[in-house]
C-alpha cells in the first residue's frame, strides 16, 4: 500500500473512532502512532512517543493557553461579567430590545477578558435571563441572544482558538488577535441591529425597561473599568509590541487576580476553583495538541495534505466554490464538538489547501472561528444551545432554536461581508508591519 | 466480592492522586504567572529580565499540563463526539465506552513507559538546559508520571463500563 492509500484509511478510521466517543486526543495519537507503524515500521512509531508528547508539553509557545485561561477565569470568579451587564443594562435597557442589547454588549465585553464562549453564554443566562423575564420578553429573543452573544467570546481578542490556529500554522497570535478585533465589534453591532430591527417591527418582543438618571449611569460604568484596563494593557501591549502573546497574558492573569483582589470581589473559594478549572481546561486543550502532534507526524508521511492542496489548485473551479464547501464541511464538523478541537482536527488538512488556493492566513484563521461560532449555535448540536436550556429549563429547545434564527441570519450576513471585504480583518493585522 | 475490597480503595486512591496532583501543577501555573510577569516588569523598569526564564517557563508548563492530565480524566473533561453514541442502548454504550476506555489506557501506558525510556537516555548523555543548565530529565519524568497516571484513570474506567455491560 502506498503512504497515501494509508493515509486516507488513517483519516476514515480516525472519524469512525471520533463518532464512536473516543476522547479525540486518544484517536489521533493512537492512528498517529499505528499510522506511522504501517508505513515506516513498530520502532518509528513508538519513537513518536519518547519525544512529541514532551515537544508539547514543554514548549513556551503553549503556555500561552493557560494564562489566558486564567485570566478569564479570574475575571469570572471574580464577577465581571455581572459588572458590565448591570452597565449595560443601565446604558441600554431603557430602549426597545434594550435589555437583549445590553446582554449583547456585556458577551462582547467579557470576550475582551475571556478566550472561550461557554462560560460567558452561561453567565450571562443566568445574569440577564430573569431580567429579561421581569420586563415581559419573549422567551425565544431572550434565549437567543445570549446564546448568539456568548459566542463572540472566542473572536474578540484575547482567544484560545486564534492562539491554538497561531500555534498550528505557524501565523503571528498578535496578528490573529488583531484580525479578530473589528470582526468581533462588527458581529455584537449586527446582533445589536438584529435586536433593533426585531424589537421595531414588533415592539412586545422587547419592551423598553426603566428610565436610569445620568448619575446612574454614571456609577454603573465603575464595574467596566477593571475590563478597559486589562484590555489595553493586553491587547494594547501585543498590539504595540510590548509583549509578546505569552507575556501578555501571564500579565494579565496577574492584572486580573490584583484588580480582583483590591477590589475584595475574588473569595478564596473563587480562587482555588478559577485556578482547578483552568488546570482541568488546559490539561484537555494541551492533551488533544499531543494527539494531534502525534496524527500530523503520520500525516506529514503520508503527504496526505500535500496532494489535496495540489489537487485543489489544479481544479479549474473558482476558489470560492472550494472555499464554500470547505465552509459548509466547516459547519457540519463544528456540530459534533467544541471549536478548539475542531481547529486542532482539521486544520493540519485544511490550511495547505487554503493556502495553495492563495487565501490570506491571517484572514482565514478569523474566517475560520467565525464558522464555528456559528456552529456553535445550529442544530443538531449547538454547545452553546445546551447551556442555555441548562440555565433556562422551562424553555423548549424548540423556542430556543426559534429565537436563534435571525441572529444566524445576521451570522450569515457578517460572513458574507468577512468574505467580500478581507480588509475588514486585514486592515489592523496590517498596520502591526 | 473482590471487586468492592480491591478495587474501589484502588479507586479511590486514583482519584485522590490525580486531585492532589492537579493542586500541585496548578500552584506551578501561579508560579509561572508570577514570573512572566515579573520578567516583564524587571525588563522595562530595570532593564534587567529574569535570567533563563524562557526555559523554566517551558519546564513548568510541561509540569502543569502533566499533573493536570488524570484530573481531568477524573472529571470525563476529555473531549468527545457524543452525538452519536448517546443514542445507543446503556449496555452498548458500556461496550463502546470498554473499548475506548482500553484503546485510552493502552495509549498513555505506552507514553508513560516510553518516556521513562527517554529520561533515562537524557540522564545519561546529561542533557541540560541551555542558559541554567538544569536537567531535562526530571521533567521527561513528569511527563511518565502524568500519563502512567492518567492511564490508571482510564483503566479505572475500563473496569467501570466493563461491570455496566455485565450488568445488562
Amino acid at each position: 500500500m502506498s503512504p497515501l492509500v494509508i493515509g486516507v484509511i488513517g483519516f476514515i478510521v480516525l472519524i469512525v473512532l471520533l463518532l464512536l466517543r473516543m476522547p479525540v486526543a486518544v484517536a489521533m495519537g493512537i492512528i498517529g502512532v499505528v499510522g506511522m507503524a504501517c508505513i515506516v515500521g513498530w520502532d518509528a512509531g513508538l519513537n513518536l512517543l519518547k519525544t512529541v508528547p514532551y515537544g508539547v508539553a514543554a514548549n513556551y509557545g503553549y503556555s500561552v493557553i493557560p494564562l489566558f485561561i486564567l485570566m478569564g477565569t479570574f475575571c469570572f470568579y471574580a464577577g465581571v461579567s455581572q459588572d458590565l451587564y448591570y452597565a449595560t443594562h443601565k446604558w441600554l435597557g431603557q430602549l426597545p430590545g434594550g435589555l437583549a442589547m445590553a446582554t449583547v454588549g456585556a458577551c462582547a465585553g467579557f470576550a475582551a477578558v475571556s478566550g472561550s464562549s461557554l462560560a460567558t453564554a452561561a453567565t450571562m443566562g443566568t445574569v440577564a435571563l430573569p431580567e429579561m423575564r421581569k420586563y415581559g420578553y419573549d422567551s425565544a429573543l431572550a434565549t437567543g441572544c445570549v446564546a448568539a452573544g456568548g459566542t463572540i467570546g472566542i473572536l474578540i481578542p484575547p482567544s484560545v482558538v486564534l492562539v491554538i490556529y497561531g500555534i498550528l500554522t505557524e501565523q503571528s497570535i498578535g496578528k490573529l488577535f488583531m484580525g479578530g478585533f473589528i470582526p468581533g465589534v462588527l458581529e455584537a453591532v449586527f446582533y445589536i441591529a438584529t435586536i433593533y430591527i426585531l424589537c421595531k417591527r414588533n415592539p412586545l418582543l422587547g419592551p423598553s425597561g426603566a428610565r436610569t438618571s445620568f448619575k446612574e449611569k454614571a456609577t454603573a460604568l465603575k464595574g467596566v473599568w477593571v475590563v478597559v484596563v486589562l484590555f489595553a494593557v493586553v491587547i494594547g501591549g501585543i498590539y504595540l509590541g510590548i509583549f509578546s502573546p505569552t507575556e501578555a497574558a501571564g500579565v494579565g492573569a496577574c492584572g486580573a487576580l490584583v484588580l480582583a483582589l483590591c477590589q475584595r470581589r475574588l473569595s478564596w473559594q473563587g480562587f482555588n476553583s478559577s485556578l482547578l478549572e483552568t488546570g482541568k481546561t488546559t490539561a484537555m486543550v494541551l492533551t488533544v495538541l499531543i494527539g494531534a502532534m502525534l496524527f500530523n507526524r503520520f500525516l506529514a508521511v503520508t503527504r496526505l495534505p500535500f496532494e489535496l492542496a495540489s489537487i485543489a489548485s489544479g481544479l479549474v473551479l473558482n476558489r470560492y466554490i472550494i472555499l464554500g464547501a470547505v465552509l459548509v464541511a466547516y459547519v457540519a464538523l463544528g456540530c459534533l464538538m467544541i471549536p478548539m478541537a475542531m481547529v486542532i482536527l482539521t486544520i493540519p488538512i485544511v490550511f495547505p489547501l487554503i493556502i495553495a488556493l492563495g487565501f490570506d492566513p491571517i484572514w482565514f484563521g478569523i474566517i475560520t472561528v467565525r464558522i464555528f461560532e456559528i456552529a456553535q449555535i445550529t442544530p443538531p448540536v449547538g454547545m452553546n444551545v445546551f447551556v442555555i436550556k441548562g440555565v433556562a429549563k422551562d424553555v423548549s429547545m424548540g423556542t430556543i432554536y426559534k429565537g436563534i434564527l435571525p441572529f444566524f441570519l445576521a451570522d450569515l450576513c457578517h460572513l458574507a461581508l468577512l468574505i467580500v471585504f478581507p480588509q475588514i480583518v486585514l486592515f489592523l493585522p496590517g498596520l502591526m508591519g | 466480592m473482590w471487586l468492592n475490597r480491591i478495587w474501589r480503595p484502588f479507586e479511590r486512591t486514583v482519584r485522590r492522586i490525580s486531585t492532589a496532583a492537579n493542586i500541585a501543577g496548578v500552584s506551578v501555573l501561579v508560579m509561572m504567572m508570577l514570573l512572566v510577569t515579573m520578567d516583564v516588569l524587571l525588563r522595562y523598569c530595570v532593564n534587567r529580565p529574569v535570567k533563563g526564564s524562557f526555559e523554566v517557563v517551558e519546564f513548568m508548563m510541561a509540569t502543569v499540563l502533566c499533573l493536570g492530565m488524570a484530573y481531568t480524566g477524573v472529571r470525563k473533561g476529555h473531549v468527545a463526539v457524543e452525538l452519536v453514541v448517546s443514542r445507543f442502548s446503556p449496555r452498548a454504550q458500556a461496550f463502546i465506552d470498554s473499548f475506548n476506555y482500553l484503546v485510552s489506557l493502552s495509549l498513555f501506558f505506552l507514553i508513560s513507559w516510553k518516556a521513562v525510556a527517554q529520561a533515562q537516555v537524557l540522564r545519561v548523555s546529561h542533557s541540560v538546559s541551555s542558559v541554567l543548565d538544569i536537567p531535562i530529565f526530571p521533567f521527561v519524568l513528569v511527563v511518565a508520571f502524568g500519563s502512567g497516571l492518567l492511564g490508571l484513570v482510564f483503566l479505572v474506567n475500563f473496569i467501570d463500563s466493563l461491570s455496566r455491560v455485565r450488568r445488562k
